[in-house]
């Protein structure tokens, strides 16, 4: 047996040495985004891809092809035609010498056509291919995804990729949008009452795609992208209904649900009213430091009634009023007033969500289904689509004043 | 009667969870696709089942002490029944190797070797696992203790780790929202798959401890991936919802490979291949040295070497025949519910007539 196991071991590493895997680093082209334009007319896709490996690598064996113009760039953006992701793979493979990796892409933006239409076939790619993460976050954009991704702000280069990963982890003190991973999409598609969200970024300052064929040949060879000057921006969020996108939430109603949802937010809330005669609520501006949304469903008369109670938790960052101190009173009623401002922008979530698009972006099936189960799939399944839109739903919200900072007093000249 | 202890309490129960789990991480799938949300209810039942077999299958041993089923049989009924049931095992147990390992090739090929044929890398873990189960069932314990540590350290220290950074209890809700029958088909399912268990302990009774009482073990080992298999799928429900739970094989694989924690740490992924790579290791040990046990009870025990070489050769064969992983998913699901509970039936019954035989043959014996 130790004959045996010797002739084992020396055949495993003789045979072991490498592998039919092997690659060098250099030798890979590490994807950090994908864009995603449908082209209508042509029932085709438009896939856009952003290499951000050139800056590490130095791209020097690169000379006279496509991505020649990068070297001075830290990335290369290739587009091409095809009538699938595969195959618009293959195709971008056949100009880029270095293996194209897709285990690094944090990114992946689709134009609203390709969100409307081409949907199904795209996420069925990303549930079955093993080649890119799940946590690769998606965002639609009203114009072109080819536009958000070759877009640079003046004097920089970096990624587009690293870019909106950026904007990304700032979302929270944002508040108008969410980020939304693959993983969390397909999530929302899946659970019964669940309707998918995905956030919106758009590009400024940028010229609509030019230079670049949209006549829906897919035959055509891949070509390379210019960098063009813009200002990306995410906010809002846009609404899907099962695999297509219906419609979009601006910043107000994109904040509201989030709040909705117990999204993670901070951001500054400004008061401005009106109607008050003390004064107290004029030029006024909180930080929210935490909101606790909880969901309770019931039955009235076989009428679906929401009730949604909303604890918010903030700090006050700019007042104006005469008092010598935030008395208790005066406490009351800026609680007051951030309790109605709140309401008022998650109603305007749930106006547009609920009677406008009739998409259950905010899950209220999916905890009518847990509290409900029998009744949900007795009945209420079939028909929740109907009824969601003349829904009741009662917004209760309740805020907490945390603090101004260490203040006690206002400003005021002794 | 002689008493050969070549194993401890610990290492039989340590061989009996890797045993087991080797199965259960791949076939929760199908429960949960079945019995839903509360496919956990399914392997408790199974478990608590499976238990009651195996201390029934001790019980034999214990009354038959040094001998496996094999020879019990042999004993009781003659060499040429003893070797039928031989033979019966050693095809079963070389189909549920190499669907083991075809489902194991299909998760290296699909997120780590992709270009690699899945010949290659099988072909090094078999002979791993020949060198293992060649050299005896005191070495295959010992394994089974690093193994065991490595799968349940690594296993849950990812785990963790990624539920309570992306947890969400509300996609585990409602519980038991299907039909009764679903969890019956779940626990038949789970419950013919953990028979695996019940070959295993038929045969290696004659090695395993007597006191403490060795179905003490076996329950324990049974208990532990009983309880790795609840938790592990709830919190793969839990991460990635019903729906993308109940659709890969291999989910931790699935999930692992979308989880980000922060800016930077991803591709946790390793710490789950090594502990499926550990396991595979464990489960097809087991299984050859099964083989080797039931081909030796035909061919003579002094040609275990040649035993072993020819069983992996036919594991090896059988492996190339079902290398596609959906085939072998949908075969070692049809292999356990149609072939594995039956026989392991069958076996229970023929261990009943030895014990009655036994004990008639005792009876007239004393008078």
């Amino acid at each position: 047996m130790k004959t045996a196991a010797l002739i084992c071991i020396t055949l495993s590493i003789l045979l072991t040495t490498g592998c039919w895997d092997y690659a060098e680093y250099e030798d890979m082209a590490l994807i950090s985004s994908i864009g995603i334009d449908c082209i209508h007319e042509t029932n085709s896709l438009k896939i856009t891809i952003e290499n951000s490996s050139v800056g590490t690598q130095g791209n020097q064996s690169q000379s006279g092809q496509a991505g020649e113009k990068s070297k001075s760039s830290s990335r290369e953006l290739y587009t091409v035609q095809a009538r699938s992701i595969p195959e618009a793979i293959n195709k971008l493979q056949q100009v880029e010498e270095r293996e194209l990796f897709f285990g690094y892409v944090q990114v992946i933006v689709m134009n609203s056509e390709a969100a409307k239409k081409c949907m199904k076939e795209i996420i069925s790619f990303f549930s079955y291919t093993s080649r890119i993460r799940k946590s690769a976050y998606l965002y639609v954009t009203p114009k072109s995804a080819q536009d958000v991704l070759s877009s640079v702000e003046t004097g920089e280069n970096f990624p587009a990729a690293h870019r909106i990963v950026a904007f990304t982890q700032q979302s929270a003190r944002n508040a108008t949008f969410f980020p939304v991973t693959l993983r969390e999409f397909n999530i929302a598609l899946t659970t019964k009452g669940m309707q998918p969200v995905v956030p919106l970024i758009n590009v400024t300052s940028s010229n609509d795609t030019g230079g670049t064929d949209e006549s829906g040949n897919t035959d055509a060879m891949p070509e390379d992208v210019e960098d063009k000057p813009g200002t990306l921006h995410i906010s809002g969020m846009g609404v899907f209904k099962g695999d297509s996108l219906v419609g979009q939430l601006d910043e107000i109603e994109s904040t509201g649900l989030g709040i909705i949802l117990n999204k993670n937010i901070s951001n500054y809330i400004n008061l401005k009213s009106e109607d008050d005669n003390a004064g107290i609520l004029k030029n006024l501006s909180f930080r929210v430091r935490n909101i606790n949304t909880d969901i309770k469903t019931g039955l009235d008369n076989n009428r679906v009634v929401i009730d949604l109670k909303v604890d918010v938790k903030w700090r006050l960052e700019q007042f104006e009023i005469s008092d010598e101190a935030l008395s208790p009173d005066t406490i009351k009623k800026l609680e007051n007033a951030l309790a109605g401002s709140i309401k008022e922008i998650v109603t305007a979530s749930l106006e547009k969500g609920q009677k406008k698009l009739g998409s259950d972006i905010f899950d209220f099936g999916n905890v009518f289904y847990r509290q409900h189960t029998k009744e949900w799939d007795n009945s209420y399944e079939k028909k929740w689509d109907a009824l969601f839109p003349n829904m009741t739903v009662n917004v209760d919200v309740k805020s907490h004043m945390l603090e101004a900072g260490l203040a006690i007093r206002p400003m005021q000249k002794q | 009667m002689k008493n050969i202890r070549k194993i401890s309490y610990n290492q039989t129960m340590l061989m009996v969870f890797l045993g087991t789990a080797g199965n259960l991480v791949y076939i929760h799938t199908e429960a949960g696709a079945i019995a839903g949300r509360s496919g956990w209810i399914c392997t408790i039942v199974a478990t608590l089942v499976v238990i009651m077999l195996c201390i029934f299958m001790v019980r034999v041993g214990s009354r038959f002490q040094g001998k496996s089923i094999l020879t019990i049989i042999e004993d009781s009924f003659g060499r040429v029944v003893s070797c039928i049931v031989s033979i019966f095992y050693i095809v079963l147990m070389i189909l549920l190797s190499a669907t083991n390992l075809s489902l194991f090739a299909g998760v290296v090929n699909a997120y780590i070797l992709i270009l690699t044929p899945k010949w290659v890398p099988i072909f090094l873990l078999l002979v791993v696992c020949a060198l293992i189960a060649g050299s005896g069932i005191e070495v295959l314990a010992r394994m089974s203790i690093i193994f065991s540590l490595i799968t349940i350290v690594n296993y849950n220290a990812a785990n963790i780790l990624a539920v309570v950074t992306t947890f969400d209890y509300k996609l585990l809700l409602p519980q038991f929202e299907r039909p009764f029958i679903t969890y019956i088909q779940g626990m038949y399912l789970i419950l013919s798959s953990m028979l695996e268990t019940f070959l295993f302990a038929a045969i290696g009774i004659e090695n395993m401890p007597m006191n403490p009482r060795p179905y003490k073990a076996v329950a324990k080992g049974l208990l532990i991936s009983s309880f790795f298999v609840v938790t592990v799928p709830t919190s793969f429900i839990g991460i990635l919802g019903l729906t993308e739970a109940t659709r890969t094989g291999y989910v931790a694989f699935n999930m692992f490979h979308g989880i980000q924690i922060g800016r930077f740490i991803q591709g946790m992924e390793v710490f789950v291949m090594i502990t499926y790579y550990v396991i595979a290791v464990a489960k097809i040990s087991i299984n050859l040295f099964i083989l080797k046990t039931a081909l030796s009870h035909i061919i003579g025990k002094s040609h275990g070497r040649l035993a072993i070489v020819c069983t992996t050769v036919l594991v090896f064969v059988f492996f190339l025949k079902y290398i596609s992983f959906n085939k072998a998913y949908l075969f070692a699901i049809q292999l356990a519910e149609y072939v594995t509970l039956p026989f392991v039936i069958f076996l229970s019954l023929i261990a009943a007539i030895c014990l009655a035989v036994g004990k008639r043959k005792e009876l007239k014996g004393k008078t």
